[in-house]
């Protein structure tokens, strides 16, 4: 039996889930949103059903073919000039009379299609009665009824598609399409659109007079009373916002567990890798390897469960219809800046990723709007930067504001994009706004399976980008700060310096076999003191008993250990400062070194300059450069966390002062390359550098401010 | 009188739409032109109206709604 193969393409209107179906045709991960126009490329998948091979291709959803958007665009020319034997029109069965509006353009195209009744559960539901039979006589067209998420769909589609298939005949398909088919999908005049769309009405009402009937509906839909409230500007906003808090409080509380799980299982595996290198025998390799390769990737995969609990809640309020609402209540503001309510819906995305973001303004149908909001993408706070705020925040300030300074973060952000938009807006980008017509599809509970896609999609999409993009660029840094080695004659010295304390140390230790025993009972005396401290569910009395008898033993310990605490404090500080050298003359120390003129007015060193280089590549690389910046050159790899080497060496000013330039600053080389795609190279530029200028001028006034009146200007450890 | 003077809960028949060739096109698609029924589900909105056309609910905002002709 030779195998066939059927190519069809999948059109439909917004939100007629046509995703949902072709998902659950293809098994292909893509996204499905409940928000208008959420497909903004086409897709393709493939299934072997039967023994016959179907290569299916997804088109954004558009209400007509007319090309007024993008997307509209996007799916007329592929219908007109694709490469496909039919098309697989899916029609929201419960709104059935408007989606039948494409449903009769394409078949004036006189193109072959499938009609899928999707969504015939929530259409009987609401009491209409679709005879099937009748109406896919009198469109012409065989008609398939399905639930679109349900398994039986995939069966009862690919069946009628075969059918179809076989009926036109091997010869293809499309040879029907009209000669005139531009012509007749090209932007008509008013009068003419008007005509020719009540004509097309007046035969859909023919049609489901005969096919369809239906009950009519009672009341105002639950649907409708939600929206009396979410709708309402008073009570909406407010509500709107304060949902977006809850995200982060969702993201940031919740993700410290796993993170927990997470960081210790990479701190084990670096010890046991260096397992493999007798003491006092640290080559380049072990570095490479720990340092490099297994530190790099432990900083970008501890950030994991904050970004997919974060993409989870996007993903919930996208699929449960809210974003379309949250949409209409950012026109109420988006408005004043130049910008459409559609526009917020890339700008949410661009908290998760601002590549997405940028992509997904494809839906907004005017240049100035589209351009404008890409624009500003770089300044909706993305999750590449969690990983920087989750590093600095806690490390500089009490438990009880982080999560306000992290709101505070995003809300800057949103603050200065709305002054760049409304400058641009008013100053460069001089054209019309588009009208504001948006649909608002019923509310629907998320399906766990919808969600669950979404949120590990997007959660893959990182990792792969931080298992090759950013692990390759975590072995560049470490190259980096590594080479070239310390001249010989300079490590020397440093050897010399150690020698002697080190010899002390080993004579002690002889003396006194019991001082590393010892020191290892205090870590976990330590640990112990640390776990009581954060234990929330303790009562305050008892707290500060156990407190204070851990206090006592860590003192009876430190007297014990005080000499041996000394001669290993003299080491560290030896090793740091042979560290810090060594690093003080990489190539990424030296670029570092390059920059100190321009960012000393941020209160930046050389360090922190050569992690901002760091973070073009990647925000998220800040963190993996910071580590290596710090740990690099350590014997001991259990000497301290990242988060208080930063708190020893920085000031909470200067902590602040980094957050908000991070925030600020141009976006990643994946942004910047998306964006030349999307906008051409001048934009691209443009924006790369706008970002650089107001980062520096921000971050400069908060740590000029800050010194002038002494906040934060202490260190605190 | 426009769009926007209907009161919530009332349905009404569209006569005339004075708005852009862009516009007058999305509506269309979207099945808002002369001779449709177009049912108030709120008008309270700031300059928006929120109204249910072949069953699907709308928002039409910036002024669009003053600008579409109903009785």
């Amino acid at each position: 039996m030779s195998s066939k193969i059927i190519r069809a393409v999948l059109a439909g209107q917004p939100n007629s889930g046509k995703s949902t179906v072709f998902n659950n045709l293809t098994g292909a991960h893509e996204h499905v949103g409940n928000y208008p126009g959420i497909t903004v490329e086409w897709h393709t998948g493939s299934r072997k059903y039967k023994g016959t091979t179907f290569e299916l291709t997804d088109l954004p959803g558009t209400y007509s073919l007319s090309a007024y958007s993008d997307e509209e665009r996007v799916a007329r020319d592929y219908i007109i000039n694709g490469d496909y034997d039919f098309v697989i029109d899916i029609v929201d069965a419960s709104n059935l009379e408007r989606s039948l509006l494409l449903t009769l353009q394409l078949k004036e195209l006189g193109i072959p299609v499938l009609v899928v009744l999707n969504m015939i559960d929530l259409a009987r539901k609401n009491g209409m009665n679709i005879d099937k039979d009748a109406l896919s006589a009198q469109l012409g067209m065989p008609i398939v009824e399905c639930v679109g998420y349900e398994s039986g769909a995939v069966g009862a589609i690919l069946d009628a598609a075969e059918s179809l298939y076989d009926m036109l005949g091997e010869s293809g398909s499309k040879s029907a399409l009209k000669l005139n088919a531009e012509e007749l999908t090209k932007p008509k005049p008013t009068e003419e659109e008007v005509a020719v769309t009540t004509a097309r009405l007046e035969e859909i009402k023919q049609m489901c007079s005969a096919a369809v009937t239906s009950r009519p509906k009672e009341g105002p839909s639950w649907s409708d009373k939600v929206d009396a409230v979410l709708t309402n500007v008073w009570l909406g906003i407010p509500i709107f916002l304060f949902l977006l808090y809850l995200v982060f409080q969702l993201t940031f509380t919740l993700g410290e567990y796993p993170m927990g799980w997470i960081e210790s299982g990479f701190e084990w595996l670096g010890d046991w890798v260096s397992g493999f290198w007798a003491e006092g025998e640290e080559s380049l390799l072990k570095s490479l390897i720990v340092d490099g390769i297994i530190g790099g990737l432990g900083g970008v995969l501890v950030f994991l469960p904050n970004i997919l609990l974060l993409f989870l809640a996007i993903a919930f309020l996208e699929d449960s219809g809210y974003m379309a609402r949250a949409a209409y209540l950012a026109d109420n503001f988006m408005k004043y800046i130049g910008l459409h309510g559609k526009s917020f819906v890339p700008m949410i995305i661009g908290f998760g990723c601002g590549i997405p973001a940028i992509m997904a303004t494809r839906t907004l149908s005017s240049r100035k709007e589209r351009l404008i909001t890409m624009f500003i993408i770089p300044w909706m706070s993305c999750g590449a930067r969690v990983p920087i705020y989750m590093l600095l925040v806690p490390a500089f300030f009490p438990e009880a504001y982080q999560a306000w300074v992290m709101w505070g973060l995003y809300v800057l952000g949103i603050i200065v994009a709305i002054i760049v938009a409304k400058i641009m807006s008013v100053f460069v980008i001089r054209e019309e706004n588009a009208p504001f017509i948006i649909e608002l599809p019923p509310y629907r509970f998320p399906t766990f399976r919808t969600v669950g896609i979404h949120t590990i999609e997007r959660g893959w999409l990182y990792l792969k980008k931080a298992g090759t993009i950013l692990l390759g660029i975590s072995i560049v840094l470490w190259a980096l700060a590594t080479f070239p080695r310390l001249p010989e004659s300079e490590s020397a010295k440093f050897e010399a310096q150690r020698a002697p304390i080190a010899q002390k140390l080993d004579e002690l230790k002889e003396a006194n076999p019991e001082l590393e025993t010892l020191a290892k009972d205090r870590d976990g005396v330590q640990e112990e003191r640390d776990g009581v401290e954060e234990d929330a569910a303790l009562a305050d009395a008892e707290k500060e008993k156990k407190l204070a008898e851990l206090d006592g033993q860590l003192a009876k310990f430190n007297e014990q250990l005080a000499t041996y605490d000394d001669l290993t404090g003299q080491i560290e500080e030896i090793d740091n400062q042979e560290a810090e050298e060594q690093l003080a003359n990489s190539y990424s120390g030296r670029l570092g070194h390059l920059m100190v003129p321009v960012i000393r007015t941020m209160g930046f060193d050389w360090k922190i300059g050569t992690a901002i280089v760091g973070a073009l590549a990647a925000k998220e690389v800040f963190v993996a450069q910071m580590g290596v910046v710090y740990s690099i050159g350590e014997a001991d790899e259990e000497s301290e966390s990242l988060r208080d080497i930063i708190k020893k060496n920085y000031p909470p000013l200067v902590g602040l002062s980094i957050l908000v330039f991070c925030l600020l600053s141009a976006p990643c080389v994946a942004t910047f390359a998306i964006m030349v795609k999307e906008a051409g190279w001048g934009w691209a530029f443009a924006q790369f550098i706008t970002c650089t200028i107001v980062a520096w001028v921000i971050s400069t006034l908060i740590y000029q401010i800050g010194t002038y009146l002494q906040i934060g200007t202490q260190l605190l450890m | 009188m426009s769009l926007k003077e209907a009161k919530k809960g009332e349905t009404v028949k569209v006569v005339s739409v004075d708005a852009s060739n862009a516009n007058v096109n999305r509506l269309c698609s979207m099945g808002i032109l002369p001779g449709s029924d177009v049912q108030i589900v709120n008008n309270d909105l700031v300059g928006a109206s929120h109204v249910n056309c072949m069953g699907s609910r709308m928002i039409l905002g910036r002024n669009l709604p003053n600008k579409i002709e109903v009785k």
